[in-house]
């Protein structure tokens, strides 16, 4: 059951989902539901395979009254990168 | 004077006899005669292998069916693994791997060294990616628990960096001091292998690198199926999953 709702999940986001697009590359991640609720943003169907690594986006100019988050994927392999 | 190599082909199993015995009538063709087999199935089915080199794994963290999530763990049988090595000198490097997945290269050996020396690592994994603070399922589950950082912390050579690696199971390359060290945390808490076995090595102050394969061929989940051909006239060293493979 568990499953099917997974599968199921992950088509309707494909179709209807939100593109998800790494903020730093470029790349398409993948899509998703992304719901703002009980205080936490929930992704839901994601079709991508690599992880998502939310994170707050530089802006140009000093704002009070909007800031961006988006996704990227951890670059590094190597231990000592 | 040039290090003699030589690789210890470890293989866990659990499959029934016949299915072995066709498993590592394969593998010889292609590695040679150095196999170890570690055998989670049946008391029963062990005694009647008929394998030199073979290990019974007695793990309750082994046998789980829902894997991530009761947290299956290798930890018996890396600890096996380790006890052979030790009783048999002279092995430089381990390849760690399930029976799903195939070797379908003769040179396997020298390719999977070449990978090793030109990443300059002590470790090369299958799907290997670093996962702290992303949305990966494993990490997030253990992120929960908070089990895995506490205890590496205490014998981390890294102790201020809190990165935590993913990885397949199948398809390990280990340098043998590598393998060993990571087979010598006993005392470990149960997290699951997945992220346990990259992270503990890097923690441990070992160099980590990928296996270079198609991931059309080296997939965690699905089956390929009995028919391997088309990988073979790709130049793939390594399928996975193929478990109906020893069936024939």
């Amino acid at each position: 059951m568990r499953i099917l709702t997974s599968k199921l999940l992950r088509k309707l986001a494909k179709f209807f989902g939100n593109r998800i697009d790494d903020v730093h590359s470029g790349e398409c991640l993948g899509n998703a539901f992304i719901i703002v609720w009980g205080g936490c943003i929930w992704v839901i169907g994601y079709t991508g395979t690599k992880p998502l690594l939310p994170t707050w986006l530089s802006e140009n100019r000093v704002s009070y009254w909007r800031y961006r988050l988006g996704f990227t994927i951890h670059r590094d392999i190597h231990g000592d990168d | 004077m040039a290090m003699i190599r030589k690789v210890l082909w470890a293989i866990l199993s659990h499959q029934e006899p016949i299915q072995i015995h066709n498993m590592l009538g394969y593998w010889r063709q292609k590695v040679g005669d150095e196999i170890l087999l570690l055998y989670g199935g049946k008391q029963c089915d062990f005694e009647s292998i008929e394998w030199a080199n073979k290990m019974f794994i007695e793990d309750p963290w082994l046998l789980t069916k829902d894997h991530p999530r009761e947290l299956q763990s290798y930890r018996g049988v890396f600890e096996k693994a380790k006890e052979f090595i030790e009783m048999n000198e002279g092995y430089s490097h381990v390849f760690f791997t399930e029976y799903d997945q195939i070797p379908l290269s003769v040179d396997l050996e020298n390719r999977l060294l070449r990978q090793l020396d030109q990443k300059n690592a002590d470790v090369l994994f299958s799907g290997l990616q670093r996962v702290d603070g992303t949305s990966h399922p494993h990490w997030l589950f253990e992120l929960g628990r908070g089990v895995m950082i506490s205890f590496l912390q205490k014998v981390s050579t890294r102790p201020r960096d809190s990165r935590v690696y993913s990885c397949y199971g199948f398809g390990q390359f280990w340098k043998v001091e590598a393998f060993t060290a990571v087979a010598e945390l006993t005392k470990s808490p149960r997290v699951y292998l997945e992220l346990w076995i990259p992270t503990a090595a890097y923690h441990l102050g070992f160099q980590l690198g990928k296996i270079d394969c198609s991931e059309c061929a080296n997939k965690p989940n699905g089956e390929l199926g009995t028919n391997l051909n088309k990988f073979i006239s790709r130049g793939e060293m390594l399928a996975h999953p193929a478990k109906m493979f020893w069936e024939e």
